[in-house]
């Protein structure tokens, strides 16, 4: 539903806890498991169906895009140490990143096996991905180019609203937002921020 | 002031995307045509934000058990159902010493 006009309607997700990611992270790091449990309930399920969008359909059929996601998440959970060094928020940011990797690297590595037909250059494995074929590649390019120059609470801030449709409340409590109109209007800059730095990318003046 | 008005405007525009409500970009293009670039890369963005929604939407619901949980959960029916079946054949195998001799 999420996205909505409000951004008030009721996900298509379960009650969630009201501490930031920040502090869950931090919580975890102090041996909580606890903490691990309320960040799996809150970002698995919204990754994997991000996930799903960035997958081209015939990739998604020979490889387990759920348990690449789950690993992917329980592997930099372990990982406490790199991502609170960097500062507040920057798991979904780091997470964004890795994911997007790891996809290329698997439809890399489907392309490569013997007995696959001839690919297309454009599309790692001949078929473009849901959110390929809706938005078009250059855009998408652009897009994800423009994503990794903005600062990574500003890309959380963007991954949760527009690629996750999380509501304005959950954003404000996951990032710490005094307001869900705060949040709001920190969606709405760092669109505007995102739309400027994709005019840079077409080499116009910011 | 004019650069005000624009970056207001600006925003409002990139709400109305964040909020998946409709825009009348052509109107807007005709107000703000200093802002011409962002305007394009915020109707850009907007065809973004419905991708993904449309993606989510597309997606089969899922439900929060279906975790890590979940998944231990699996692996431990299956190891049952196949401890089961080893102890079948045993059993089988016992039974069938036992009628020969």
């Amino acid at each position: 539903m999420s996205p909505g006009a409000s951004g008030t309607e009721p996900p298509d997700r379960p009650a969630l806890s009201t501490e930031s990611t920040a502090s869950l992270l931090n919580r975890l790091k102090a041996g909580e498991s606890a903490a691990r449990d309320i960040l799996l309930s809150r970002y698995l399920l919204p990754l994997r169906k991000w996930a799903h969008g960035r997958l081209p359909a015939q990739a998604r059929d020979l490889m387990d895009t759920d348990d690449l996601v789950q690993d992917t998440v329980l592997r930099t959970l372990r990982q406490l140490d790199g991502l609170l060094a960097d500062g507040d928020g920057v798991f979904l940011a780091y997470m964004r990143q890795t994911l997007l990797n790891k996809i290329k690297d698997q439809i890399r590595h489907l392309r490569r096996q013997p007995g696959r037909g001839p690919l297309l250059d454009t599309y790692p494995d001949g078929n473009p991905s849901p959110l390929q074929f809706a938005v078009g590649e250059e855009t998408l390019m652009k897009y994800d180019k423009a994503m990794l120059a903005l600062p990574q609470h500003q890309q959380e801030a963007i991954m949760l609203r527009v690629e996750m449709g999380f509501s304005y409340e959950e954003i404000a409590r996951f990032l710490g937002c005094p307001s869900a109109n705060a949040a709001r209007m920190l969606v709405a800059r760092t669109l505007l921020r995102l739309a400027t730095a994709m005019k840079v990318a077409d080499g116009k003046p910011g | 002031m004019e650069n005000q008005d624009d970056s207001a405007a600006l925003l409002k525009v990139a709400e109305a995307v964040s909020d998946g409500k409709p825009v009348d970009w052509e109107s807007a293009q005709s107000l703000h045509d200093e802002s011409e670039a962002e305007l394009a890369h915020l109707q850009a963005l907007e065809v973004v934000a419905a991708a993904h929604r449309s993606a989510r939407l597309k997606e089969p619901p899922l439900t929060v058990t279906d975790t890590a949980a979940s998944g231990r959960r699996s692996i431990k029916t299956i190891r049952g159902w196949v401890i089961l079946g080893l102890a079948l054949v045993a059993l089988y195998l016992i039974l069938q010493l036992l009628w020969r001799s």
